[in-house]
C-alpha cells in the first residue's frame, strides 16, 4: 500500500485535548495556508476551546509562535495552552517552558494515545439541547439522549447520535474524519458538518418523523433513510 | 405562603406584561390575594397596563434603599379586592438591583400573599436573572413565531439552570385564520420544540390593545376572548381543570384537551 503524503497540518483529539500537528519540513507560509485551509468550513464549531500546538521536531522562533498563536485565536477563537516538540537543538525551551506566553512540553513527555477507534470514547448528555446550548466531544462520540433544538449545536470527533429530534447544527467528525455519522430518529437540521463538509436543510418542511443518517459520500453530505 | 411565578420571555413585545397584568387581575378575582412586581426596571410600564401609574408613590428601589416599607410601595388596585402592584423604578438601571435583594422581595412579599408574579424584563441577563431570582415557578410567554420561540427555548434552558422546573408556556396572540394560511407555527409544534406543558392559549384580541391604553385588564370584560382566555388560565393555575378549546378561524370551537399534559 502506498503511503499518503503528510498532511501539512493536522488536527487530532487526544487524550490531553485536541492538538494542531504541523509538519516539521513545511515553511511558515505553507503551515500558515494549510491552516487556513483546514479550518475552512469548521465555522465556530471549535471557538473558545483550547489547543496544544504539536511542532515535532521543528523549531520557530517567539516572533513566528506568537504569530501562529494570534492566527488561531484572532481567527477561530483557539487558545493555544501548550506547545509540545521533541527537538534537541532548542534547548532554552525546556528549560523556561515557555515560549511567547504558552508553556512548553518537551518531546519526551508526549502522549501518544491518539483518538483510534480503541481508544475512543463516548460522551452522553441526557437532556435536551435548547437554543443557545453547545456541547462537544472532541475524543470521540456523542449521544444526546434527548432533542436538539433550533439553535443548539452538538459537536464531536465522532460520531453524532440523536436519540430524539435534530433541528438545530450537528458537526461530526469535526477534527476531520469524514466517515463520521450523524444519526437522529427525527433529522431536521438547521445544517449538518461532517469533517469539512456542510448542508443546509432542504427548504420542505416535512410533517412525518423520519429516522435517517447522514454520511459523506463523493465529496458530499448525503441523507439516507435508517431503516 | 403564597408562590412565587415569575413570567418571562426572552423576546420583547410578546405579552409578557399584559399577561402578568391579566393573571394578576384574574387570580385576585378569584378570590386570591395577589402581588404583581415589575422587574422590568428603567422601562417599567405595568402599572400603566393596570391604570395604577397615578397612584405610584414608591417603588422596588426605594424599599431596597429602605426609604419606605414594603407596605408602603404596594400600590392597592382599588376595582379588585387583594390585587396590589409593586411598581419598578424608572430612575435606575437594572444592574442597580442584585438577584439576592429581589429573591428577598419576593419571599417576603409570598409570606402575606397566595400569588406573586414577577413580571421579567426582554433578554437573558441581569433583568432576567433578577426577575427569577426569587421564583418556585415560570410562565413562558412566547408568540407562534420562529423568533420568539427560539428565545422562549432559551430561556427555558436557562430556568432549568437555575433549578426553576415547574415551568408552563403560554402562547399569546394567536391567529387561527394565520395558522390556517400556514403563515404562522401551530401550537403542536411550538409544544413539540419546548417541550413544556401548556397552560393556555390567548388569541389575537384588538381588546388587549383597548384594554391597554385605558388601564382596565381585558380580564374584565367579559366580551373578550384574550381576557376568559386569562380567566383559564388563572382556573389552572388553581388546579382547576379547565380545557384549552382550540381556535378556529371565526372562534372557538372543539377541544384540544391533549394539548394540556399537566
Ligand atoms: N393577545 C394579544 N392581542 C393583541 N395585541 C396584543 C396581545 N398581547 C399583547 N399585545 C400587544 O403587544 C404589545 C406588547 O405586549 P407587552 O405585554 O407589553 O409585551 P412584553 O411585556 O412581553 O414586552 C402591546 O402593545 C400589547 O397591547
Ligand atoms: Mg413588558
Amino acid at each position: 500500500m502506498q503511503n499518503e503524503p503528510r498532511p501539512t497540518v493536522e488536527l487530532k483529539g487526544f487524550r490531553d485535548g485536541m492538538r494542531l500537528i504541523i509538519d516539521p519540513e513545511a515553511s511558515m507560509d505553507q503551515i500558515e495556508s494549510a491552516i487556513m485551509e483546514r479550518m475552512t468550513n469548521l465555522g465556530d464549531s471549535l471557538s473558545g476551546l483550547t489547543m496544544n500546538l504539536d511542532l515535532g521536531s521543528r523549531v520557530l522562533n517567539d516572533e513566528e509562535l506568537i504569530h501562529l498563536k494570534n492566527l488561531l485565536n484572532e481567527n477561530y477563537g483557539l487558545e493555544v495552552k501548550q506547545i509540545i516538540g521533541d527537538s534537541e537543538d532548542d534547548p532554552g525551551r525546556t528549560e523556561s517552558h515557555q515560549i511567547a506566553g504558552v508553556p512548553a512540553l518537551h518531546g519526551n513527555e508526549r502522549v501518544y494515545d491518539q483518538f483510534v477507534p480503541a481508544n475512543e470514547e463516548t460522551r452522553f448528555i441526557r437532556h435536551t439541547l435548547r437554543s443557545g446550548q453547545i456541547e462537544r466531544a472532541l475524543e470521540g462520540n456523542m449521544v444526546i439522549l434527548g432533542d436538539v433544538n433550533p439553535g443548539a449545536e452538538v459537536v464531536a470527533a465522532g460520531d453524532v447520535i440523536v436519540l430524539g429530534a435534530l433541528r438545530g447544527v450537528a458537526h461530526a467528525g469535526a477534527l476531520g474524519n469524514t466517515s463520521s455519522v450523524i444519526f437522529a430518529l427525527n433529522l431536521l437540521p438547521t445544517q449538518l458538518r461532517i469533517g469539512r463538509f456542510i448542508t443546509r436543510a432542504p427548504a420542505e418542511q416535512r410533517r412525518r418523523q423520519r429516522t435517517e443518517i447522514a454520511r459523506v459520500l463523493d465529496d458530499a453530505i448525503i441523507v439516507e433513510e435508517y431503516d | 405562603m403564597g408562590k412565587v411565578i415569575v413570567v418571562t420571555s426572552g423576546k420583547g413585545g410578546v405579552g409578557k406584561s399584559t399577561s402578568t397584568a391579566n393573571l394578576g387581575t384574574a387570580l385576585a378575582v378569584l378570590g386570591k390575594k395577589v402581588a404583581v412586581v415589575d422587574a422590568d426596571v428603567g422601562l417599567r410600564n405595568l402599572d400603566v397596563i393596570m391604570g395604577l401609574e397615578s397612584r405610584v408613590v414608591y417603588t422596588s428601589m426605594d424599599v431596597l434603599e429602605g426609604v419606605c416599607e414594603l407596605e408602603q410601595a404596594l400600590v392597592k388596585d382599588r376595582r379588585t379586592k387583594d390585587l396590589y402592584l409593586l411598581a419598578a423604578s424608572q430612575k435606575n438601571n437594572k444592574n442597580d438591583i442584585q438577584p439576592e435583594q429581589m429573591k428577598k422581595l419576593c419571599l417576603e412579599l409570598k409570606e402575606t400573599h397566595d400569588y406573586v408574579l414577577v413580571d421579567s424584563p426582554a433578554g437573558i441577563e441581569q433583568g432576567f436573572q433578577n426577575a427569577a431570582a426569587g421564583a418556585d415557578d415560570a410562565l413562558v410567554v412566547t408568540t407562534p413565531e420562529v423568533a420568539a420561540v427560539r428565545d422562549a427555548d432559551r430561556i427555558i434552558g436557562l430556568l432549568q439552570n437555575m433549578a426553576i422546573n415547574n415551568l408552563t408556556l403560554i402562547i399569546n396572540r394567536l391567529s387561527p385564520e394565520m395558522v390556517k394560511t400556514g403563515d404562522m407555527m401551530e401550537p403542536t409544534d411550538i409544544i413539540d420544540i419546548l417541550s413544556i406543558d401548556l397552560i393556555g392559549v390567548i388569541p389575537e384580541d384588538k381588546e388587549i390593545v383597548v384594554s391597554t391604553n385605558r388601564g382596565m385588564p381585558t380580564t374584565y370584560n367579559h366580551k373578550s376572548d384574550a381576557g376568559q382566555a386569562y380567566k383559564r388560565i388563572a382556573q389552572r393555575l388553581e388546579g382547576e381543570d379547565v380545557p384549552i378549546p382550540e381556535f378556529k378561524s371565526g372562534g372557538f370551537a372543539g377541544w384540544v384537551g391533549k394539548l394540556f399534559k399537566g
